[in-house]
């Protein structure tokens, strides 16, 4: 079972989209990931990422998880 | 993996389904209360048996009341020509119950379609539609075997003119009641899936 309590993760996907000006849909595009699941992680609604998505964020991106998440 | 239930069969279930919500009470309620507000006789069968010995009655010893066309043919099959309307009752409300409960099943089995239909069976929903169907045959496989032994008991004796011994007989079924506990088994199962629907909902 996830865990239902809240939690300090932050997804950071947003800032490290801005900072290559890259767009949700071109990401999505690259990856194979549909632009509601990418939606979903940049909105901070997303409880679990698999690792494989996680790959290939940081692959497309250039980052480590570490970039992707922060937590508050 | 290949589509095993396409689109054009969940159509026909669906219409299947559809009409056993509607002809159920069509057929279990309706047409006998056109039958009895348009003045015809009553029909009944059922199975009498001597309560000293366990066999059908014989035939020449059976004499009908005076309304009553009696045949015998191993089951007793009669007419109550002037039957009241207490008598009328007892006749419907075996046939009555019994199509209410298989529409009902039905109209609930509709929804549960629709919800796979969506691509969205592990529910909460789901779970109590499968639930309440178990309850409803469980309740259906008693109510409806009693309703039919005491209408079969009480219309038997007045068609009946001699004060005969006989016993109604009460025919459970307990297919319904397997077939109950393997949709309890199946809810249990749709529960274990919406919960793991839970779990990856998020999940990206």
């Amino acid at each position: 079972m996830p865990v239902q309590e809240p939690h300090r993760i932050r997804c950071r996907l947003d800032e490290l989209l801005e900072q290559r000006g890259m767009t949700l849909a071109a990401l999505s595009e690259l990856i194979g990931v549909s632009v509601v699941n990418l939606s979903v992680l940049k909105n901070q609604h997303a409880k679990a990422v698999r690792f494989s998505t996680l790959t290939a964020l940081c692959d497309a991106l250039g980052c480590t998880p570490g970039d992707v998440f922060a937590i508050d | 993996m290949a589509e095993v239930f396409t689109r054009s069969d969940f159509r026909i279930l669906r219409g299947v389904l559809l009409l056993l919500v509607v002809l159920a009470p069509v057929l279990g309620i309706g047409v006998p209360l056109l039958s009895w507000t348009g003045g015809d006789a009553l029909q009944w069968e059922a199975e009498v048996r001597t309560t000293d010995v366990d066999r059908a009655l014989p035939p020449g010893l059976v004499r009908s009341a005076e309304d009553v066309t009696l045949r015998w043919d191993g089951r007793a099959r009669f007419e109550l020509a002037d039957a009241s309307s207490s008598e009328w009752l007892l006749a419907l409300l075996p046939l009555g119950v019994g199509s209410i409960a298989a529409s009902a099943v039905a109209l609930i089995l509709l929804r549960l379609v629709k919800r796979t239909r969506r691509g969205d069976p592990f529910t909460a929903g789901s779970v109590t539609a499968l639930r309440a169907i178990g309850v409803i045959l469980v309740a259906a496989g008693v109510v409806v075997p009693l309703l039919t032994g005491f209408a079969d008991h009480e219309l038997v004796g007045r068609a009946l003119a001699d004060d005969q011994a006989f016993g109604a007989t009460f025919q459970f079924s307990f297919v319904w009641f397997g077939v109950a506990m393997l949709l309890f088994a199946l809810a249990e199962a749709f529960r274990t899936g919406e919960r793991l629907t839970r779990d990856v909902e998020g999940l990206v």
